[in-house]
């Protein structure tokens, strides 16, 4: 029994519908990871400030305290022993040194007692809202100014005292903190965006193995499995469905192949030896009488028929096996140049009996292509014989063009068979392509519709494919388009 | 169809009724035909010598056909092969080829096509070194490139060329289409259209137009045939 034991699938080249490549940047893993550390950012970004404008405020406040308790302190005192008293505790205190600052003034503005050289100008100083002033105090025992802060009480006896304390200690303490909040964002940045280009290039190179897989048996490669590392995570999971869906697909495509070779073994058989008999008595009865005998004509249509069946059988099985990609096991170098002036060649005398003409085009030197000659052949002629049957019109030229076109994806080559028949339809004409279709003007004439079939499964296993469209002023125009592969 | 010479064919197949027919069919034309049903019966009766071609099935039981050959090639038995098969794929007719096989044949054939391509292999051997092929005053001059009708040069193109020489080397025997779309064009398919048609009545206008006697004949429902009396 026929069985088709050598499984053989072999990859032309990279079809023309070869996905692009995911790059790092567009892949869904990379920008959600980026959003994803956008989102965590902002939210650790707004409790780092808020922790901040409290720290800030709350030392600000604890400071603020400080001058508030001594002015009153001095107020006080104003009140219950005098001015000359006042003016001997600010004395005291201003040469006390330390992280405050004193003046004491009067009226017109002199100073009476503390430890600033002259009241600050109201250019030196920040004031705020509810009264309080910054500035930096040029004190008699520090050689630089020491930022400040504090407020001017006003006492009876239209004396002012300003009250004021160092700021440096809180202003370190926050300038360290805002520090160390950056430095930790910064971080966090740095440690997000390596985990999320870490994560999307795991990502993608394991979505890459599966792709790599369905390129591979997309182009016919039943027995590719995908082979993913790792355990039981959702990439493995899908993984493990792909090969369990592509070895039902190579089952399926195996028994169909089983049934199409045991097609061509037991049913081509007998019709086979029914043709081989009827030619037997075809011989006895053209030898037996001199005259022709009536039987014989019914007898030569009888193995007509069975040989246009034979013939359509022998058809649908090579397309049924191109399709499965069953075929092209063995590439070469082809020229194409020589494949089309050969079909020419063996056409144009046909062209010529039936009173048109084929012209051919093509460019200068060899045209090459890594691909399966013999198939290449046939998808010309089969091209070539369609003009020839159904759109050969006298005294009009059928052009035959080999052309070469790169683009983005690769190089490709067209073959192009021009002709000013009827043409096809536009709404027929992806019809015209499937198997055993006769569109309606030519359905009379011989042929089994499966022509254009095994031309665009030609095409198919050669990276390309086919295409009609319309010949100006009228006609049709078929390409067969095919990728120049790795020649 | 009549034959000058009968050949001893070893006809190897598993398929007793279509076995059957091409025996009658062979003998019907003169040719006596033995008969195996596996590979190794084949084998062994292709290595006791005299015959003189041999027709082999590729899948056959025990010993499947390109094995055959292969270990008949291997024995240095250079005996003509055709091969019979139903897987008809171009890949299919080169590892025929490669294994040791002359010719090869898809089923479904035809018996003309069979015995056609039968007699042209058997004798393929002969006249291989020529260097001019003749057939009545018709000269092919093989090493010029040339060919003469009663001293009248006749112009060819190159393919012309190879075609005439094809059907000159095979003179007295059918030629079928397939036959020269296969060795003339080195193609594998059917043509739907009438090519070699075309191709064959322009050759018969060079070679036979205002020439006695018609060299090239049409065989109807088989193919063509060169030879010098009626046809």
């Amino acid at each position: 029994m026929a069985s088709m034991n050598t499984r053989t699938h072999t990859r032309l080249r990279p079809s023309l519908r070869t996905p692009r490549q995911t790059s790092l940047l567009r892949s869904s893993a990379f920008r959600g990871a980026l959003v994803y550390l956008a989102v965590f950012l902002a939210m650790t970004g707004g409790t780092l400030a808020f922790l901040y404008s409290e720290m800030a405020r709350s030392l600000s406040q604890s400071a603020d305290r400080l001058v508030w308790q001594e002015a009153a302190v001095l107020s006080r005192l104003h009140t219950m022993q005098g001015t000359d008293a006042l003016q001997n505790f600010v004395a005291t205190r201003g040469q006390a040194g330390g992280e405050m600052v004193y003046f004491l003034a009067d009226g017109l503005g002199t100073r009476l007692a503390g430890n600033l050289a002259a009241f600050p100008t109201p250019e030196q100083t920040s004031r705020t809202a509810d009264d309080w002033v910054t500035f930096t105090a040029l004190r008699g025992d520090t050689a630089s100014g020491m930022p400040v802060r504090g407020r001017v009480v006003v006492l009876d006896d239209d004396l002012a005292l300003l009250v004021a304390r160092d700021i440096t200690p809180q202003t370190t303490q926050l300038a360290t903190l805002l520090r160390v909040f950056v430095g930790a964002m910064g971080g966090l940045l740095l440690v997000g965006l390596f985990g999320s280009v870490v994560l999307a290039r795991r990502t993608l190179a394991r979505v890459e193995i599966i792709t790599e897989s369905l390129r591979d048996i997309m182009q016919g490669r039943f027995d590719t499995r995908v082979k993913m590392a790792g355990s039981g995570d959702e990439m493995t999971l899908l993984a493990d469905q792909l090969n369990a869906m592509t070895a039902r697909v190579d089952a399926l495509m195996s028994s169909m192949r089983e049934v199409t070779d045991n097609i061509a073994h037991d049913l081509r058989t007998p019709l086979n030896r029914l043709r081989g008999q009827l030619e037997l008595v075809h011989a006895q009865l053209d030898d037996a009488s001199a005259s022709r005998d009536p039987l014989i004509a019914p007898l030569e249509q009888c193995m007509h028929d069975i040989d246009a069946l034979l013939e359509n059988f022998a058809a649908l099985l090579s397309l049924s096996r191109m399709e499965s990609g069953a075929v092209a096991r063995e590439t070469e170098d082809v020229d194409l140049n020589a494949v089309v002036a050969d079909i020419a060649e063996l056409y144009a005398p046909a062209f010529e009996e039936a009173g048109a003409r084929l012209d051919v085009v093509m460019p200068e030197g060899p045209v090459r292509i890594l691909g399966a000659r013999a198939l290449i052949s046939q998808a010309i002629a089969n091209l070539v014989e369609n003009a020839l049957k159904y759109a050969c019109v006298p005294k009009h030229a059928i052009t035959l063009e080999l052309s070469q076109r790169a683009t983005q994806t690769g190089v490709f080559f067209d073959i192009c068979v021009r002709d000013c028949g009827p043409g096809i339809a536009a709404p027929d004409r992806a019809r015209a392509k499937a198997r055993f279709v006769r569109l309606e003007p030519s359905r009379h004439l011989p042929g089994s519709g499966i022509g254009l079939s095994l031309v665009q499964a030609i095409a198919q296993v050669h990276g390309g494919e086919l295409t009609l469209r319309d010949n100006d002023p009228h006609g049709l125009v078929a390409t067969l388009t095919m990728s120049a592969g790795a020649v | 169809m009549d034959t000058s010479e009968q050949l001893n064919v070893l006809l190897v197949e598993d398929d007793a009724a279509a076995a059957g027919l091409v025996s009658e069919a062979l003998g019907n034309v003169g040719h006596r035909v033995a008969h195996a049903s596996d590979g190794e019966a084949g084998l062994d009766m292709a290595s006791t010598g005299g015959f003189d071609i041999l027709i082999v099935d590729r899948m056959l039981p025990k010993l499947d056909g390109l094995n055959m050959v292969r270990q008949l090639r291997d024995q240095g038995n250079r005996v003509p092969v055709l091969f019979l098969s139903a897987l008809g794929e171009v890949e299919d007719r080169v590892d025929g080829l490669r294994a040791g096989g002359d010719d090869y044949l898809v089923k479904p054939f035809a018996i003309a096509e069979l015995t056609a391509r039968l007699e042209a292999l058997a004798r393929r051997q002969l006249g291989a070194s020529d260097t001019a092929l003749t057939l009545a005053d018709l000269t092919l001059d093989l090493v010029a490139r040339t060919v003469t009708r009663a001293g009248v040069s006749i112009d060819m193109q190159p393919r012309e060329f190879v075609l005439l020489e094809y059907l000159m080397r095979n003179q007295d025997r059918v030629v079928t289409r397939r036959m020269l779309l296969e060795n003339v064009w080195n193609y594998q398919f059917d043509p739907q259209t009438n090519v070699i048609d075309v191709h064959i009545s322009r050759l018969r206008a060079k070679i036979d137009r205002g020439f006695t006697p018609a060299l090239l004949h049409t065989v109807r429902g088989s193919g063509y045939v060169m030879r010098a009396g009626d046809g």
